[in-house]
């Protein structure tokens, strides 16, 4: 049994969470010593940050989705399929965000446990989304 | 006590989004992982699988009976009472997703030969969906049919809420008024 790896979409995965999760937890650890501020990556996405990253995260799938050869019809319903589940992960960000505006208080937890596991979702979709562009692209190729 | 209290109010569970999201994030990985593993034998038996003319009908059941499980868990996790109307509900909208998929394949199945015939645009002859189609096809149904349900009960259930508890109110008013 010969297993195949693909590369672009872990590579694209990797670079993806990397610049939207990584990057600004790691900044956040290099001012560690100065500020003495907590660098637990809970309390830095608190306010539902991943959920918005997902967000991007769909669009990202979906620009790399209408670039497909695939047919139209199949685009549009992996599209809005990801895009529903970008708007839900974002939604987690939003429901925080009004409540905080109206002064209202909303349980840090629930809002990181909640845009965590809904970020979860978008990653894996997306990820499977771009493994399966890869097989086909490889498949049509042949 | 007074007797319409204890009338049976409409007992809808509370879901969270992020209850189906992990389910179906982790279905959505292992079905990446099934065509990293086996990127031919994966392909080829599901277009094999899709051949059986229960194919639909076995995987409504099948994400039925999972939505069920996940919701008997949820309602476990929180304490809450699960009545009949949340279970039935999941269950009419998973089939829905399915039937929806059935008929986006049938069209895709369909169509497939007639742009052969009439465009001949595809270089490649078909009979019918390619197997690619039918993995991505197989992949969104899968998804969609666990997040989907969930999603909907999850922007109505405030509104059955709603909607219950202000028929209860009612019905207290109108009593206390009839005293």
């Amino acid at each position: 049994m010969r297993v195949w790896f693909p590369i672009e979409s872990l590579w694209w995965l990797g670079l993806y969470a990397a610049f939207g999760v990584l990057v600004p937890w790691m900044l956040r650890w290099t001012r560690k010593g100065r500020s003495g501020l907590d660098t637990s990556p809970r309390k830095l996405y608190r306010r539902g940050e991943l959920g918005l990253f997902g967000l991007l995260l769909a669009i990202s799938a979906v620009l790399d989705l209408r670039k497909s050869g695939l047919p139209n019809q199949l685009i549009l319903t992996n599209s809005v399929i990801l895009i529903s589940c970008g708007l839900m992960a974002a939604s987690a960000w939003l429901e925080d965000y009004s409540r905080a505006s109206q002064g209202l208080a909303n349980p840090d937890r629930r809002t990181w446990v909640d845009s965590g596991k809904l970020l979860f979702l978008v990653l894996s979709v997306a990820f499977t989304t771009e493994v399966l562009l890869e097989h086909t692209a490889e498949v049509w190729q042949r | 006590m007074n007797g319409t209290m204890k009338s049976p109010r409409l007992n809808a569970v509370k879901v969270r989004l992020s209850d189906s999201a992990v389910l179906a994030g982790a279905v959505s990985l292992l079905y990446a992982l099934a065509l990293m593993v086996c990127p031919r034998a994966f392909p080829a038996l599901l277009e094999r699988i899709f051949a059986w003319e229960h194919f639909f009908t076995a995987f409504a059941v099948l994400l039925v009976v999972i939505n069920e499980v996940l919701l008997v868990l949820i309602s476990r996790r929180r304490g809450q009472r699960l009545g009949l109307i949340t279970p039935v509900y999941i269950a009419f909208l998973t089939i829905a997703v399915v039937l929806d998929f059935r008929l986006l394949v049938s069209a895709a199945d369909a169509q497939a030969p007639l742009s052969h015939l009439f465009l001949r645009a595809a270089s490649r002859v078909r009979d019918g969906i390619s197997s690619e189609e039918l993995l991505v096809y197989t992949h969104l149904a899968t998804v969609s049919g666990i997040f989907l349900p969930y999603l909907l009960v999850r922007v109505t259930q405030n509104y059955v809420s709603d909607a219950s508890s202000a028929g209860q109110d009612a019905k207290v008013r109108s009593a206390v008024t009839g005293q």
